[in-house]
């Protein structure tokens, strides 16, 4: 049953991902990044971790979804026409190769899990009489010998959000003539 | 089981250069707030005291042994590695001063994310455990992406964040990919743990396997999970197949922050690419099984190596962009480093270091000639720098010496570097051969040839009437050091040598 399960959830999961890249509508797109997220929660709570897929749920699902979904709405999207033509810059031959690709790298990796000799099945083993305590333990494990990592982790969010607005304000009062070529990038 | 009393200020007191640079990056991003001066040169001396500050502690614990949280490890080799960065930022940092185009962006940023990156690289290097290793790549590649495109108005810087972002999120995928793989098999991600050298994992909890027992079991999978890790490896240090990124990247980015990409960051992805396959294959208690498994990973290394650097150079002999030369020649370099790690042995990791060593001096002048020069002429093509040779000689024999060293002439340290490289391909691991790979080596230092004297002719045999370019002191200074360095330890390398040497430990 759990393995049923799982397998419903990674079909879910992949399906949607693949969704998001194909699909001509960007609220389509997010819509279908939900659907992936939600098939990634559920493989969360099958290994037990309850938690984590509250969180995945919370924070992907809900804020981070309406944040892209957000953007979508408030930014233009370019003229439709272009916007079409972008679409069809995927040749055939293009499609075929990627295909190619990626084909190949799941028969590697099909191979290399069937010659694998890891303990099956892969879910239920992980899971203790009534269920993890997983807040408790992935507290002590975040604030106890992972601690520095965690600040780290402080650290790159900082880096980011500086990079990010850095990136994304606009340039006021410019000083240099120069400049005048970003007002138009960046409009 | 862990407890609240291993959190030891030991433990903090080891971690200094790194709290000093977070501390030195945090400062600087406020008094930027209060300053608020947009051509400020003090925030730029503020890095440079942070940095050199960390350099001393760095210099002063050298020989120290120490883990720090179970996580950071205190070792010669890693502090070889973040000695290298810090003076790398330094110089970028300089150059930022340095360059008047660049002073006009937002300059408490700009330092902000150098330093910032540069912390990432301190991790990087500095540790055995995988999740480490991942968050300080993440955080070097995330800072890069921001620096990159910092030109905000210009196409070129733009889409060099853009390539930037795109193939370093793919590449952090597949390595992470890997390393989950990695784990699967072995049940922890501290490195001393899969080679059997601790026998318990310091901060994780489990059983854990040895990756002797996990070669055996799963074969496939450890083979897919190395393969998949040397992917991302390979992005850091823009090796084939995932060195496509690189040209674009280093012309489109600032020429500050190409030096950055170019020095600092990609000896970080050496750092954490010896560190790993040296833990891993290279220490001498591993098991038959491993040493075994070793010459396959060698060769897959040389196979990596001889690509990058036959496309790197075939590549630079098409250029007109100096930029751009610039950019193949230090794809062609990281091929060169490789060679060095494809031995498997410890005199193979010692050139290694040894050329990063000399890699550092050539390199950074060769970008402070191009920031120069890009910045009084405007352009970055060779055709600009026609004739320019006698009319701005204290900038231009130096870039001839640092050329002529990149080359791998003697009696230049690129000649010294290339030299232990060569014998480091001719005496391998055991059961590895590698003799075709020195051949390799020398005719892509003949192809490089070639490039590197255009620049040369260029210079110097050619005429034109352009007028004499303006002297700028402080790189006219900077360069003549560099330059004398190029020679200095190309002929007194001792310290090098030792230095490298003492990197060493990482493989007791």
């Amino acid at each position: 049953m759990v393995d049923l399960l799982f397998y419903v959830a990674a079909a879910v999961s992949v399906l949607c991902a693949l969704g998001v890249v194909v699909s001509a509508n960007p609220v389509q797109s997010v819509m279908m990044l939900l659907g992936s997220f939600t098939g990634i929660a559920l493989i969360y709570l099958l290994a037990g971790f309850q938690f984590l897929a509250a969180i995945q749920i919370l924070v992907y699902g809900g804020a981070i979804m309406v944040l892209f979904l957000f953007v979508v709405m408030l930014l233009n999207q370019g003229d439709p026409v272009a916007l079409a033509r972008e679409q069809g810059v995927l040749h055939k031959e293009q499609l075929a190769g990627g295909l190619a690709v990626a084909g190949s790298a799941l028969a590697v990796l099909l191979v290399a899990v069937a010659r694998t000799d890891l303990p099956r099945p892969i879910f239920g083993y992980l899971w203790p009489e009534g269920g993890l305590d997983p807040l408790l333990g992935m507290a002590q494990a975040m604030f106890g010998p992972y601690v520095l990592a965690f600040e780290g982790a402080s650290v790159l969010l900082l880096a980011t959000a500086v990079g990010v607005m850095t990136l994304a304000k606009r340039q006021r009062n410019k000083p240099v003539a120069a400049a005048s070529t970003s007002e138009e990038a960046s409009a | 089981m862990f407890a609240l009393q291993d959190l030891h200020l030991q433990g903090l007191s080891l971690l200094s250069p790194e709290l000093t640079l977070v501390t030195t990056a945090l400062v600087v991003l406020m008094m930027d707030l209060i300053w608020k001066e947009r051509d400020s040169w003090r925030l730029g001396a503020i890095g440079l005291v942070g940095l050199g500050a960390a350099a001393l502690q760095l210099v002063s614990a050298h020989g120290t042994q120490g883990t720090a949280f179970g996580l950071v490890s205190i070792d010669n080799f890693g502090g070889f590695f973040k000695l290298f960065t810090s003076a790398a930022t330094g110089v970028c940092i300089v150059f930022v001063m340095l360059d008047r185009r660049e002073r006009r962006h937002r300059i408490g940023e700009y330092y902000f994310l150098l330093l910032s990156a540069a912390i990432g690289i301190f991790f990087m290097v500095g540790t055995y455990n995988l999740l480490l290793l991942v968050l300080g790549l993440e955080l070097a590649s995330l800072a890069s992406y921001s620096l990159a495109g910092f030109h905000k108005g210009e196409k070129r810087s733009a889409e060099a964040a853009m390539k930037y972002v795109v193939f370093g999120g793919l590449s952090a995928g597949v390595m992470v990919f890997g390393i989950s793989l990695l784990y699967a098999v072995t049940g922890t991600l501290d490195m001393r743990v899969m080679s059997g050298a601790l026998a318990i994992d310091p901060v994780g909890e489990g059983v854990a396997r040895s990756l002797a027992v996990a070669l055996e079991q799963s074969p496939g999978m450890v083979a897919l999970a190395m393969i998949l890790i040397l992917g991302g490896f390979s992005f850091k240090i823009s090796s084939a197949p995932f060195h496509f990124w690189a040209p674009d990247v280093y012309e489109g980015s600032p020429t500050p922050v190409t030096t950055f990409l170019a020095v600092a960051s990609k000896a970080g992805g050496f750092g954490a690419l010896m560190r790993f396959f040296g833990v891993l294959f290279v220490a001498p208690d591993v098991g038959e099984m491993v040493a075994a498994y070793r010459n396959e990973i060698g060769m897959v290394l040389a196979l990596v190596a001889a690509a990058t650097m036959t496309l790197g150079n075939l590549a630079a002999l098409r250029q007109t962009s100096l930029k751009r030369m610039l950019a193949y020649s230090s794809v062609a370099h990281a091929g060169y480093v490789l060679v060095g790690v494809a031995a498997m042995n410890q005199a193979g990791m010692e050139a290694s270091l040894f050329y990063l060593a000399a890699y550092y001096f050539m390199n950074l002048g060769a970008f402070g000639f191009l920031l120069y020069f890009s910045g009084v002429t405007g352009r970055e093509t060779l055709e600009s720098l026609r004739g320019m040779g006698p009319k701005a000689p204290m900038i231009t024999v130096p870039m001839v010496i640092f050329l002529v060293s990149l080359t791998g002439i003697p009696p230049m340290v690129g000649f010294t570097g290339k030299l232990q490289l060569l014998y480091a391909a001719m005496g391998p691991a055991e059961g590895l051969q590698l003799g075709w790979l020195a051949v390799c080596l020398g005719l892509n230092s003949v192809i490089s040839l070639y490039y590197y004297m255009r620049v040369v002719r260029v210079l110097f045999l050619e005429d034109s009437d352009e007028p004499r370019p303006e002297p700028q002191v402080p790189m006219a200074v900077f360069l003549c050091l560099m330059a004398f360095l190029t020679v200095w330890f190309g002929l007194f390398f001792t310290p090098l040598l030792d230095l490298a040497r003492s990197g060493m430990d990482l493989l007791t």
